[in-house]
């Protein structure tokens, strides 16, 4: 789209407008699964669903990304819209935290390394765990009030499903899909877009 | 004393990026003065979108390449003023009405020039309400831009352009996917700025509704410009010259038929029928029709025709099984078949191609729809499609007529016995019109039965054997194309200049 | 909407799209990270019931009506488990739990639901420009919202063009390659005719946008806005909600 030479450190219109369609594509793609992921029975579905559904989109545009900040400024969209749409504004924090983490990987290569867009993808996957921590952070008020009204037997059930130790590892499972993600990604892209001259 | 021209490029060459597959454009040198229509024409890739770009910016602000040669317009150096200061004294409108749009809602996108200027809301309500009352689109007002038609949607472009009072308006094939009523109010539109004293470039492949108000016309192949023409020289050339010149018709003018066309009455071993009900009673959304036994011609290419908002995309889903309203039912070749059975009756190739290919070679897209794939025939099929040597490309890299014609081998390849076609050559120059012509006409030879939905009286002239017309949902009886027929559909795409006048007021 | 004389993007909504943020910030915050224990008892029900009450004003009865159900049913469910359940098998367990996150996380969604449907793209802009939010995130939000509906349409003609195809709904690879490619092409190109037509039309002027959006505080803007500050206060006064 336009230019591969970047003008001025800033973002442009063009390139904004560039974030703005690839955000909504990929909203688009992860919709249903990006929300399970509010449901903690289905929080695995979710950290394996949504990096591998969010590889296709998210990798043509990292690999197009030439510029400080685009990928800064797509998660955090991702971050508002889950928030706007009710899921808790922790997601405005997993976004910008692993979003910035992603531009960093991708900087560190040059914007070319092939390797780092992997990498920058497997770690921007893990912002799903946003949408989970609301529940985490207020464990054991929940747990004690779900106790109260329905019975200590249930609360205690439920704790065992619910281990406090569960958010590291929805981050490996989000990073480890991240990279199958980010696989089938480039498969696709080499398979098509390359050969397509879609640029 | 002589004015200075609203634009002038002199000596100018542009040549897109080595990534790019586009041809550029070589020693351009033309103007424009105020209160006149310049009109570039030529075919597919002969640079005319090209100057477009150069004359509202987005070369080279947009497109990447290397610019040459001295471009001022409205006494800006193109090269050199950033692209939102060119944006204040040109208007643009282009050629695909769904993706000209920014926001949502029509009376946003016509202050949305406006207020990235910053212009100060009031006045910029005043201009809204100035355009509108101009251009006759008050009634457009406040209405989500999803629910517009195609012509509304480029109306609306129109009048977005104007808000900001533009002295140049650049439009490039802005008829390419409008229909009779469309090409109207374009028609109406580009009168209005001309009488305001505003120059207004366009850039077309459709010449007829424009010819009356070109002043300067242009012609160029291979990026350059082969021959300059003035507007009363243009308007005496006959379609002939025009075609000569590798143009479209410069007049919609009903030509006698070919004596040895022989107009077939319909007998029901050469028809089929097709009869189409609403999948609940009590469905009362436009898109549920009634149809009932309608006898189209078996081995015919039939034209269907009608206003937009007709029903004819919905007969096309039905036809195809594809739609969630309706139930077809087709009696053909001594069969009924309904349901599932439609989808490996009818192929559909759709408005955009772009929707049907999925394959990463235009070989495997052939073999994707056969039962048992056999490499050979699809080999053999794409060859005579003439996309022998394409075989290894992947569609998306092909123009849009190797797309169709990929997608028509797969219906092939498919044995479906009915080919529909939806607007197959909106925004084609002649010589691509009468590449699908001539496709359609070897189908047919093969046997198949081909519906096409279309507004392009060429292409109905040029291939068809029949028409259907269709209006709120109903389908009248076809008729052949004989020289009664062709006088009768001349007739029907002229009414609708009528009906364009009326919603104007 | 508009009426004839001077035409206005017509307020279609009762609240400033900033209150609407406000509220779905007091949800978010409140709700999913609170406590349920002292003057939260009281807050926890005002706050789920706002966005019914949001909902009824704007006259989105399908919505309110299906939030209620929603809730009404949850409760119930839960009490006729506990009830009537002899013991927690794994079913049980994981439906408690879904009844559970479903309370927790209604009030939120409701109020997203209410917020995407009663603002227009441009009064949610306007707002953002007011909260003097920079355009680095606003274009790309007005450009999302304005995408999507067009996304599920070509969405949906490809997924007619897959039927006509006759290739199958084949779960796993084939699915996303037949699905998600074609609309990723067709998006990418629509986005650059968009991205011209925008350019042309001047967007990305260092000058300060200016909007015929006509947003702003009334009375029920205040009411509303007085309510999620009172509920924020409380919040914060219990200790953010058992995090500290």
């Amino acid at each position: 789209m336009g230019a591969s030479k970047p003008d001025g450190k800033r973002l442009q219109a063009k390139e904004l407008i560039k974030i703005g369609v690839f955000a909504a594509i990929y909203i688009v793609v992860i919709g249903i699964a990006g929300s399970l992921a509010a449901i903690p029975v289905f929080v695995p579905l979710a950290a394996v669903l949504v990096p591998i559904l969010g590889g296709i989109p998210m990798m043509y545009f990292l690999t197009k990304v030439k510029k400080f900040g685009m990928v800064v400024v797509l998660s955090l969209l991702v971050g508002l819209i889950m928030f706007m749409g009710g899921m808790g504004y922790f997601s405005i924090f997993t976004t910008l935290v692993f979003g910035l983490a992603a531009e960093c990987i991708l900087k560190a290569g040059n914007y070319q390394n092939a390797r780092n867009v992997v990498l920058a993808y497997a770690v921007q996957s893990m912002w799903i765990v946003g949408n989970f921590l609301p529940f985490v952070f207020t464990r054991d008020a929940f747990l004690a009030q779900q106790e109260q009204n329905l019975g200590a037997e249930y609360a205690s059930q439920l704790s065992t499903l619910m281990p406090e130790w569960i958010v590291p590892i929805l981050l490996v499972v989000a990073f480890l899909s991240g990279l199958v993600g980010a696989f089938i990604g480039k498969r696709l892209y080499r398979k098509h877009f390359e050969r397509s001259g879609i640029r | 004393m002589t004015k200075t021209p609203t634009f002038q490029l002199e000596d100018v060459s542009f040549s897109y990026d080595s990534t790019d597959a586009r041809e550029g454009v070589r020693g351009i040198s033309i103007a424009g003065a105020a209160g006149k229509v310049i009109l570039l024409m030529g075919e597919s890739g002969s640079g005319k979108t090209t100057i477009t770009k150069m004359l509202n910016g987005l070369i080279p602000h947009y497109d990447e390449g290397e610019l040459s040669g001295r471009a001022i317009v409205c006494g800006l150096d193109v090269s050199t003023t950033p692209l939102y200061e060119i944006s204040q004294k040109v208007g643009s409108v282009f050629q695909n009405p769904r993706s000209q749009f920014f926001t949502t809602d029509t009376t946003s996108e016509l202050a949305f020039s406006c207020e990235n200027q910053g212009i100060e809301p009031d006045e910029i309500r005043r201009r809204i309400s100035h355009v509108a009352d101009q251009l006759g689109i008050n009634s457009l007002l406040g209405r989500n831009i999803f629910s517009l038609s195609g012509g509304e949607k480029q109306r609306i472009a129109c009048a977005s352009a104007s808000t900001i009072n533009p002295q140049l308006y650049v439009l490039d094939e802005p008829s390419s996917n409008l229909d009779m009523e469309g090409i109207c109010h374009l028609k109406n539109a580009i009168s209005l700025w001309k009488a305001e004293g505003k120059t207004v470039v366009v850039a077309e492949h459709r010449i007829f509704y424009i010819r009356d108000l070109v002043d300067h016309a242009v012609l160029m192949r291979e990026g350059r410009i082969v021959q300059e023409i003035s507007g009363d020289h243009l308007r005496e050339m006959s379609n002939e010259d025009l075609r000569s010149m590798g143009l479209r018709c410069g007049t919609l003018k009903a030509k006698a038929r070919h004596s040895r066309f022989q107009p077939k009455a319909l007998h029901s071993d050469e028809t089929f029928t097709v009869e189409i009900a609403r999948r609940s009673k009590n469905d009362t959304d436009p898109r549920a029709l009634t149809i009932e036994n309608v006898k189209l011609p078996r081995h015919g290419i039939t034209a269907l025709v009608g206003r937009n908002g007709a029903g004819k995309s919905t007969f096309s889903l039905s036809l195809s099984g594809l739609s969630r309203h309706n139930r077809a039912r087709v009696a053909i070749d001594g069969e009924i078949i309904t349901g599932k059975g439609l989808s490996s009756l009818s192929y559909l190739v759709m408005q955009d191609v772009n929707h049907q290919l999925f394959a990463e070679d235009a070989l495997e897209e052939v073999l994707l729809g056969m039962k048992n794939p056999e490499k050979e025939y699809a080999y053999n099929l794409l060859g005579g499609l003439g996309l022998k040597g394409f075989e290894d490309r992947h569609p998306m890299s092909l123009s849009g007529g190797q797309k169709q014609r990929i997608a028509i081998a797969a219906a092939l390849a498919a044995k479906r016995r009915v080919l529909i076609y939806d607007e197959p050559t909106s925004g084609l120059d002649l010589r691509h019109m009468e590449e699908v012509a001539s496709v359609m006409k070897r189908m047919q030879r093969e046997g198949l039965a081909q519906i096409i939905v279309t507004h392009d009286l060429e292409l109905i002239e040029s291939c068809c054997t029949h028409v259907v017309e269709m209006d709120k949902g109903r389908l009248g009886a076809p008729y052949p194309l004989d020289d009664k027929g062709i006088k009768r559909v001349f007739d029907f795409f002229n009414s609708q200049n009528a009906i364009a006048q009326e919603q104007r007021k | 909407m508009s009426a004839q004389g001077t035409p206005t993007a017509q307020r279609s909504t009762i609240l400033d799209p900033r209150t609407k943020l406000l509220v779905l910030a007091s949800i978010s915050t409140v709700l999913l990270t609170g406590g349920y224990d002292g003057a939260l008892l009281v807050v926890r029900p005002i706050l789920s019931l706002l966005p019914f009450v949001l909902l009824l004003m704007e006259r989105k009865f399908v919505l309110a009506i299906g939030y209620a159900s929603l809730v009404a049913f949850a409760t119930a469910l839960q009490y006729v488990i506990t009830a009537y359940m002899p013991s927690f098998g794994l079913v049980t367990i994981l439906l408690l739990l879904m009844c559970g996150f479903a309370l927790r996380l209604a009030p939120g969604i409701a109020t997203g639901y209410y917020m995407v449907t009663t603002t227009t793209v441009n009064e949610l802009v306007a707002g953002l420009e007011r909260m003097h939010i920079p355009q680095t995130i606003v274009i790309p939000l007005a450009v999302m919202f304005r995408f999507v509906p067009t996304l599920l349409e070509e969405a949906s003609a490809i997924g007619r063009a897959v039927r006509m195809r006759g290739t199958g709904n084949n779960r796993g690879l084939s699915f996303l390659e037949y699905r998600l490619v074609p609309l990723m092409m067709c998006s990418i190109r629509i986005g650059e005719e968009l991205s011209a037509s925008a350019l042309t039309r001047g967007l990305g002027a260092p000058c300060k946008r200016t909007s015929i959006s006509t947003i702003g505080f009334h009375l029920a803007d205040g009411v509303v806005g007085a309510i999620c500050i009172g509920c924020l206060a409380i919040f914060a006064l219990q200790g953010f909600g058992g995090a500290l």
